[in-house]
């Protein structure tokens, strides 16, 4: 993984110092709420309903055993003892006082992390695909691209105070393990000369109030062209950007309005305006950062056949997936244990993670925006160890890419912003989907299902405009209130999820939730995806088996 | 009003005078044929002022380019390496941010960065730079 040099760690140590002096400013009555407030954002530091929730940066989702560690420590001693994994592959921590972040952002810039740019108007921590470097489809590494843009847009003098927050992405495999296309610029990597990839650069994807997959701005750009292209798209959207309604702010609105043909245009002119040359040191860094990815730390081994039954042979299909070395096995570890809050994991969790990381992972720990953790470098003879390992630190739940593993945002529970609760619906709807699911297995069937997310307003933290069922909550007449989509796709075949109609209470989502899985259990032709049937009926026989057998039980 | 230079140099002044005053906002057609040019940021969020700078100097701009309005001691690094060459501040700004938070403004900043553009008038050399050096 990326090692920090001299320059990297001063570099941290220095916003550290910066921050430290900008939070003395504003409890010295120097800085305004309001003028200190972009400055805490820029550093991760949100007000929440309780307290002072600290978001932190893992960099396109790698962390280190002892980063982890870290995290462990800062759990401890400065929360409650646990943490949230995003789906922007951070860490928040909801209980910080502050009066402490300072000391906690030094102890991060110790381990080579920090918190820059997790929140705010500016270019947020990059994400990547978190299978780079070991999945078995990927044509290019994405991480030496994240990490190069994670070094151009720190603390970027002139991308700081845009319209809106802005997200990039970047993939490098025909499966799009990153949600690329709902950024608001995601990169799809190919290989491309000398060592360094090509790229289709993708825009004004997002979710929110107003859900957009992104549009191809221009395909196979040169390596040399990607970060001056980057550049002038952020300029333009720095000065055309509508700065008047938040909800407007985004660039997806910008692209909308202008058209992408016009946004192009005034991309490319100002690209011509500017000295491309300046930008020439962006290869040799590229090849800086590729050395430090390269090398993979596993040799190729011969792997004895796994012999596994019961809920071990569960957990080995659904959470360990093909590895490109051979003998080796990539280890999901799923956040999303029964009746748990997804993305939650205590100190206790972590340690233990970083103990297997060490001990069969090349120290190096992966986090999925899918908020789940991965396990990279796993040899196949290790897997009986690991899962008995995972079993003892209660992460064992062998329920990745299955309907259980819900994404879920914090909502009311802790988010300042929310309108409904989403903790609770998930750990409701975790308990039906898990006893579907087990049912399923032992019955021998397939116990796939449909992607479920969660979001606890219309911000869409939660994904669940990319989810096969969406859930939003929603306060309507003073009640929490659970509108529910179909359809949406945060993979490859990006989609939009439909609204099914009139929203429900907490209590009947469950039941909601059975319903429509029922329709298609009903409706699937063999082995098709919920996704699929969804494509194929239309929302009609959802809607019918909802809407009208809940009104005629009633009636 | 007091100005702080992009060499780090702060103090009172009596008055100052540019040849054109803009708005941060302004959408630029051409570059004004004028020495000087004076740009108000018109809230704290609202960074124009910072790409409307750059692209006056990527596009020729020579002149004496000076940022003022509702900007905070932090947003001085912005500015100076946006293109800027000074920061023009108001004595009621002064007053309550501490003039040692804007005479400090440039030294108290994170000065290095990963990239420096060729439009910046700040000191930082740019760590791809300095690590590729040879
Ligand atoms: S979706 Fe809404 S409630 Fe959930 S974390 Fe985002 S802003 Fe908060």
């Amino acid at each position: 993984m990326y090692q920090y040099d001299g320059h990297d760690q001063a570099f941290v140590r220095a916003r550290a110092a910066e921050f430290r002096e900008q939070v003395g400013r504003r409890l010295a009555g120097q800085l305004s709420e309001d003028e200190f407030k972009p400055l805490r954002l820029k550093n991760g530091l949100y007000l929440q309903l309780h307290a002072y929730m600290l978001r932190i940066a893992i960099p396109y989702g790698v962390l280190s055993a002892d980063q982890m560690r870290t995290l462990a420590h800062l759990a401890e001693n400065y929360d409650r003892g646990y943490g949230h994994f995003t789906t922007r592959q951070n860490l928040q921590f909801n209980w910080t006082k502050l009066e402490d972040v300072a000391d906690m952002i030094d102890i991060l810039a110790e381990a080579g992390m920090h918190a820059i740019q997790t929140s705010g108007n500016c270019i947020r921590n990059v994400t990547a695909d978190a299978f780079a470097g070991v999945a078995g489809d990927e044509e290019v590494d994405p991480r030496p691209t994240a990490e190069l843009l994670r070094q151009w847009s720190s603390l970027h003098p002139e991308f700081a105070y845009l319209p809106r927050k802005f997200k990039i992405g970047v993939i490098g495999a025909a499966q799009d393990r990153a949600a690329m296309k709902f950024h608001d610029i995601g990169l799809r990597a190919y290989p491309g000369e000398n060592g360094r990839p090509r790229y289709d650069i993708w825009v004004g994807g997002g979710q929110g109030r107003t859900p957009r997959v992104a549009q191809l701005f221009a395909e196979d750009v040169a390596f040399d062209e990607m970060l001056p292209t980057l550049d002038s798209m952020l300029r333009v959207y720095n000065l055309a950007g509508r700065r008047d309604n938040k909800y407007k702010a985004r660039i997806k609105i910008l692209v909308a309005e202008m058209g992408l043909e016009e946004y192009r245009e005034a991309v490319f002119a100002d690209r011509a305006t500017r000295d491309a040359a300046q930008f020439a040191l962006a290869g040799p860094e590229y090849d800086r950062i590729a050395a430090h990815f390269a090398v993979l730390p596993v040799e190729p081994v011969a792997a004895p056949p796994v012999k596994a039954e019961g809920d071990f042979a569960a957990w080995l299909a659904h959470n360990v997936t093909a590895h490109k070395v051979d003998g080796y096995a990539v280890v999901s570890v799923s956040l999303k244990g029964t009746g748990e809050i997804p993305g939650d994991a205590t100190a206790g969790q972590m340690r233990a993670i970083a103990a297997l990381a060490d001990r069969y992972s090349a120290s190096e720990i992966r986090v999925t925006y899918r908020q789940n953790l991965v396990l990279p470098y796993v040899p196949q003879a290790a897997l009986r160890e690991v899962y008995e390992a995972l079993i003892e630190a209660r992460l064992a739940t062998g329920n990745i890419g299955l309907s259980s593993d819900i994404i879920a945002c914090p909502g009311l529970d802790y988010c300042a912003l929310a309108t409904a609760r989403s903790i609770p619906i998930a750990q409701a709807l975790s308990t039906v989907l898990r006893e579907r699911e087990a049912r399923a297995i032992a019955a021998g069937a397939d116990p796939a299902g449909p992607t479920l997310n969660i979001s606890g307003c219309i911000n869409a933290c939660g994904h669940h405009h990319a989810a096969n069922i969406g859930i939003l909550g929603l306060n309507k007449a003073e009640a929490e209130t659970y509108q529910i989509t179909l359809g949406g796709q945060g993979d490859e075949n990006a989609a939009i999820g439909e609204v099914l109609g009139p929203g429900f209470s907490a209590e009947e989502v469950p039941g909601v939730v059975e319903r429509i899985i029922g329709v298609w259990e009903g409706e699937r032709a063999q082995g098709e995806t919920f996704a699929d049937t969804y494509r194929r009926l239309g929302k009609a026989p959802f809607k019918a088996a909802v809407y009208e057998e809940a009104a005629h039980v009633a009636a | 009003m007091w100005l702080l230079k992009s060499d780090g140099s702060f103090g009172c002044i009596a008055d100052f005078a540019a040849d054109l005053e803009l708005a941060g906002e302004t959408p630029l057609d051409a570059v004004p044929q004028v020495g000087s040019i004076l740009i108000a940021f018109a809230g704290t969020g609202d960074g124009r002022g910072f790409s409307l700078a750059r692209q006056l100097r990527a596009r020729g701009f020579a002149g004496a380019l000076t940022a003022t309005g509702a900007l905070i001691p932090d947003q001085a690094r912005h500015a100076v390496q946006s293109g800027f060459d000074s920061v023009l501040i108001s004595d009621e700004r002064i007053a309550r941010h501490g003039e040692s938070a804007w005479r400090d403004a440039l030294t108290h900043s994170v000065r290095e960065l990963y990239l420096a553009d060729g439009t910046s008038r700040g000191s930082e050399h740019g760590i791809w730079a300095l690590r590729h050096a040879s």
